[in-house]
């Protein structure tokens, strides 16, 4: 039985391979004059789940969120909380709805995301690795 | 699919320039502030709705362009279903409401809608104002202004509220509206449904500070209740009552920790039915009445809230855990420890719980000294019934899940068996003689949020 089941189970990974090679790394990108070098997990959690919004440099954050529905904005909640969009989701309701914090503000398109990071100081957003482009400061690194 | 509710759907942009908006577009802060106004000059919430809307209206009408957003509009609701198996008693979702749901379907007592307003004036400035429409203390849905307050964050340190805010005596408490924003389908009524205070007219201050690899967040509020809730037959009037209280809270990673004390002074007694008794009691002349009379003041008398509350939430796995303690030095309301236990784990778009509470009150020792004879058998029946008013000694297990099946909804599912003795009734309506303490309630609910 069991030398069925492992050669089937080498090809499954095998076709699953090129899948999960496609899904790429995601970056946190601030603006380089923001005077931030790194970011922890924790910090970049604070940021952009509301809790606490000032870099390490001692400037108040102001998270982007790319669209909904962009691929990069789900893969990002979930390699950094391991949530959903609709957790997520959840998440803010809970927090709009009773009068406290303010999710990040929510960009058009990726290229409005990075040009309000590019023009403003404290603005912080993610991105695929691939996407990242100059004067863009990579903070943070969300591995697959 | 991503969501929304984070996602500004009415929404005024301005450029970001660093033009302040309200330099551009005069009329939708002086709207904002008319409406706070009028809400809370109006004590028909019904009329803030109106305003509301029609402020929204002309305010989403302003142009736009790439930026922040400045006036949004959004809402919350739950349609829900509910029936319990035992007809001999209503189960309320909390003190507010004066009926319940029995051995019936009925769409009562968990169905609400709610809709909210936001104008942010500047990047630390931020108006709110919030109506919701449930089923209140007057047995119909007439909304009422659950929030109208001006949020100022001078930095990331620190956030002050004014106005009508939301109140969390305990974790979580100011979201037990917002169906959306949790696991289960209702607020577990072993631990929620004592707590009758949803918001406060005051003021607020919230101070986080990075300790460790954690946050340290301690907040305080103080300010005046409005609300009214069912009681013994009456209402008992909290408009006017002082509310103070404070939580100390730590986040670090996945794990929250809160502890909270609240204390409100009322400043009314209680409703008719328990004055009249208490004017019998003084009216017999006998001291132990009079004291008993006395014991059973409201008036002038402080109710105290302790709450601990543990959090666990990363990933799929959500469990929480919370204990509370309301003390009473008034005889009228017994005291009442309660706790409960919650674990979700999401399975792709579903998440199944299973959740435990217990609700326990201690007796009130109240004694009129009157015989057993005559009027004063009357006097005595009453006062044994108004004492055992508000009396809780159940457990409940809870099985359920939601569904998140598409963008901005979920469905939920709940099974809740309660076990208690037939002595427990305080989080039921108009049992009867032959209530048990025992009964499931099956609830099936829609959440959204727009």
């Amino acid at each position: 039985m069991m030398r069925n089941v492992l050669p089937r189970l080498i090809v499954l990974l095998a076709m699953l391979m090129p899948v999960l090679a496609h899904a790429e790394n995601i970056v946190v990108v601030a603006n380089p004059a923001a005077g931030v070098e790194t970011l922890s997990r924790n910090d970049v959690i604070n940021i952009f789940l509301g809790s606490f919004r000032q870099l390490p440099s001692g400037i108040a954050a102001l998270p982007i969120d790319l669209p909904p529905g962009h691929p990069a904005r789900a893969e990002f909640y979930r390699l950094l909380v391991g949530k959903n969009p609709a957790e997520i989701n959840t998440y803010w309701a809970r927090l709009i709805f009773s009068g406290k914090t303010r999710p990040p503000i929510q960009a058009q398109q990726v290229e409005d995301a990075v040009s309000m990071v590019q023009g403003s100081v404290g603005a912080i957003t993610y991105l695929e690795r691939s996407k990242v482009s100059g004067k863009l400061k990579i903070v943070f690194e969300l591995a697959q | 699919m991503t969501s929304g509710v984070g996602d500004w759907p009415i929404q005024v942009r301005v450029p970001t320039s660093g033009v302040l908006p309200f330099q551009n577009h005069q009329t939708a802060p002086t709207i904002v502030i008319m409406m706070i106004k009028k809400c809370f000059g109006f004590p028909r919430a019904s009329a803030c709705l109106i305003a509301l809307l029609s402020a929204s209206a002309i305010a989403a009408a302003q142009d736009d362009e790439a930026g922040h957003p400045v006036f949004s509009l959004r809402g919350f609701g739950t349609a829900g279903l509910v029936r319990s198996t035992n007809g001999q008693a209503e189960v309320a979702r909390d003190l507010l409401q004066p009926r319940g749901v029995s051995n019936h379907w009925s769409g009562k007592i968990d169905s609400n809608l709610g809709i909210q307003a936001n104008y942010l004036a500047s990047e630390k400035i931020e108006a709110v104002v919030q109506a919701v429409s449930r089923y209140n203390y007057k047995g119909n849905f007439s909304p009422e202004l659950t929030e109208a307050l001006l949020k100022y964050d001078p930095n990331p340190f620190l956030s002050l509220r004014g106005g009508r805010v939301s109140t969390d005596f305990f974790m979580h408490g100011d979201s037990r509206l917002i169906g959306y924003s949790q696991l289960v389908a209702r607020p577990n009524i072993d631990f929620y449904s004592s707590l009758a205070v949803s918001y406060l007219d005051g003021a607020d201050a919230q101070v986080t500070v990075p300790v460790g690899e954690g946050l340290l967040r301690g907040k305080g509020y103080y300010g005046f209740l409005t609300e009214k809730l069912p009681f013994a037959e009456g209402n008992l009037n909290l408009r006017g009552s002082r509310a103070i209280g404070a939580y100390l809270d730590y986040q670090q990673g996945p794990w929250q920790w809160r502890g909270g004390l609240a204390r409100i002074s009322f400043k009314h007694s209680m409703p008719a039915p328990v004055g009249d008794l208490q004017s019998a009691l003084i009216g017999t002349g006998v001291s132990s009445a009079q004291n008993a009379a006395a014991d059973l003041e409201l008036q002038g008398t402080d109710a105290r809230y302790y709450s601990l509350g543990v959090v666990y939430d990363r990933g799929p796995l959500l469990v929480q855990m919370m204990l509370s303690r309301l003390s009473y030095e008034s005889e009228v309301i017994q005291d009442q420890n309660s706790g409960m236990f919650l674990a979700g784990y999401r399975i792709g778009d579903i998440k199944p719980f299973v959740g435990y509470s217990r609700a326990k009150s201690s007796a009130s020792h109240v004694a009129s000294g009157l015989p057993s004879t005559g009027s004063s058998a009357q006097i005595n029946a009453v006062l044994a019934s108004v004492l055992a008013e508000s009396h809780a000694d159940q457990h409940t297990y809870s099985i359920g899940l939601r569904w998140d099946f598409r963008r901005d909804m979920a469905f939920k599912f709940q099974a809740d068996a309660i076990r208690g003795k037939s002595d427990s009734i305080y989080s039921f309506r108009r049992e009867t003689s032959r209530w048990d303490g025992k009964t499931n309630v099956f609830t099936l609910a829609l959440d959204f949020v727009f």
